[in-house]
Order: C-alpha cells, then structure tokens, then sequence
C-alpha cells in the first residue's frame, strides 16, 4: 500500500509538472469543447453565436449534387481519412481557429454544411456555430452525419 | 528478462496487462485534453476534478504498467492496476445504468476502437479480470518465494 501511495504522490507531481511545461496546459478547471470554442473565436471581439439550422438527409444530398455548398467534416483526421463526403474538407472542433486560414472558407457567403459522425454527436454543432460566429452566413448541420450518409450507399471519398 | 521475472508463458497477461497501461498512459499524457473530454463524459466528476484527474492519472497507468513489469513491486503493481480497472468497470456500468453512450478515452483521441459504453464495460472487466489473476499470481510468487529470492527476480 505504502507503494501505491507514493505512486499517487509522485503522480501529482508528475501530472503538474508535465501540464506547467506544455504550450498549452490544460487549464485548472475543466472547459468543455464548446466553450473552448467559443473562447477561442470571441478572443477578440464580441461575437454573437447563432444557432445552425438542422438538414435531414433528402436535403444534404440534394445541397451535395450543387458543388457550390461547401462540406465540412468536424471529425478527426483519422476518421476523416477512412472515408469521407467528396469535396468535404476536415475541420475538427479544436482546430476551428484553421477556418480563417482556408481557401476553401475565404467566400463566407458560401454556403456551408457541417457534418460529424451521428445524431449524437455534438463537433458539428460545434463547429458550425464557430463559423456562424466568424462571420459566415449560410451554415447548417447535417443532423445524421456520416453514419447516414455511409449507410445511405450515396459515394463517398478517402 | 530475468531480472524481471518475464521467462515463461505464465508472464504472458502480466505483460498484457502492463503493456495496457503503459500504452493507455503515454497517450493520454501526449493528449491530456481528449482525455479530459473522455472524463467529462462520463458525467460523474465535478467540473473542478475533471483537469486535475486528466493530467495525474495517466502518470498513474504508467507507473502502474511500469510497476507490473518490475519483480520487486509488482503485487503492488497489480494492486493499483485492480483498483483502476474496478474504477473504470464502475464508471461504465454507472454510465450504461444512466443511458449515456460514452466514447472511450481509454487511449486519448486515438482510441480507434471508439468503444460503446457497452464495449468500454466489457473491455473493464476484461482488463479487471487479467489484473486480479495477475495480482493473484504476484501474492502466491510472494508467499512461496523466499525473500532472497523475489528481490533477485
């Protein structure tokens, strides 16, 4: 036992001294993605978060035959990687600061549809609430995400 | 492998086990943040416990891994290798009870796997199972080996 709490102790330690050495430590008290998010786009102005409209499938695959829309993939790369919406791009909820860098975002008129893995899933919510917030103006969420895209045979690009 | 005690079939799970934890705990420690998103949504910590638990923890796995492999401490090892994994079986079965589909933080954000609640509570037990044989194996060694012995191992 005396060994397993020396462990614990030098946990501690470890855990603080590692977290105080990184370029970005974790914070002392837990922030959830959203509010990261909203941190991290409203860093340097007032922003006002707006609430993305919800698209079933019929209407996304309908906005996906018209190639001016925009797919966005808030999954993780490795996810992304294994498959993926063609023409989609990948911007996961923490990497949102990207969005300004992109060309495929330089138009914000463009609209846009943002997509993650299923209903359950919040990134994509996330995200698009993160590019109405920089300044895009026509932002949706795709509610069934790849699962009902994969599920629904339509292609899909790797 | 001698001086850690690992030459026969029978230190097979020892090397699992430790292998788990030293794999889940280097991931973790590379990516503190998804394993805080991990903890979060379990929605069993309060919000001033989650960073804390996120930064220590994964430390903890790899002591605990380390600890596993070495002669000398290895009940110890296995001790706390049983005492996460019940933490982990708890945490699943309260989170399933709930009906919260939880994503795994086992291995940070690279948990490909990206377990149900459902797959995280059986790989628990599973992790449970080959601690407790481990930690049983280490006192029984304890027990029927001279002292002398042991710290040679």
């Amino acid at each position: 036992m005396r060994l397993i709490f020396l462990a614990c102790a030098a946990s501690l330690l470890l855990g603080v001294l590692t977290n105080s050495s990184r370029r970005a430590p974790l914070p002392a008290v837990y922030e959830n993605p959203e509010a990261r998010m909203l941190q991290a786009v409203s860093s340097s102005a007032e922003v006002k978060f707006r609430e993305p409209e919800l698209l079933g499938f019929p209407a996304v695959l309908r906005a996906w035959k018209d190639s001016t829309v925009l797919f966005v993939d808030a999954r993780e790369p490795a996810f992304f990687e294994e498959g993926h919406i063609p023409r989609a791009i990948n911007l996961p909820r923490d990497s949102i600061l990207r969005a300004k860098f992109l060309g495929e975002l330089s138009d914000k008129a463009r609209p846009v549809i943002v997509y993650c893995s299923d209903e359950d899933c919040d990134d994509g919510k996330i995200v698009a609430k993160g590019l109405l917030a920089l300044g895009h103006s026509k932002v949706s969420v795709f509610a069934g995400g790849w699962d009902e895209w994969a599920a629904s045979g339509s292609p899909m690009e790797k | 492998m001698g001086g850690l005690g690992l030459t026969n079939g029978k230190m097979i799970p020892r090397i699992l086990v430790s292998l788990v934890f030293l794999v889940a705990g280097l991931l973790k420690v590379r990516d503190p943040l998804a394993f805080a998103d991990g903890i979060a949504g379990f929605h069993a910590f309060p919000v001033w416990a989650i960073n804390p638990l996120a930064m220590c923890v994964p430390w903890f796995e790899i002591l605990t891994g380390t600890g596993i492999l070495v002669g000398r401490t290895r009940s110890a090892g296995a001790l706390a290798a049983c005492g996460l994994s019940v933490c982990f079986v708890v945490l699943y079965a309260s989170a399933l009870a709930r009906g919260l589909d939880v994503q795994c933080a086992c291995f940070g954000k690279w948990d490909l796997l990206q377990a149900s609640t459902r797959v995280g509570l059986v790989r628990a037990l599973v992790l449970l199972g080959f601690s407790a044989w481990v930690y049983w194996r280490a006192r029984r060694t304890d027990r029927t080996t001279p002292k002398r012995w042991r710290e040679a191992a």
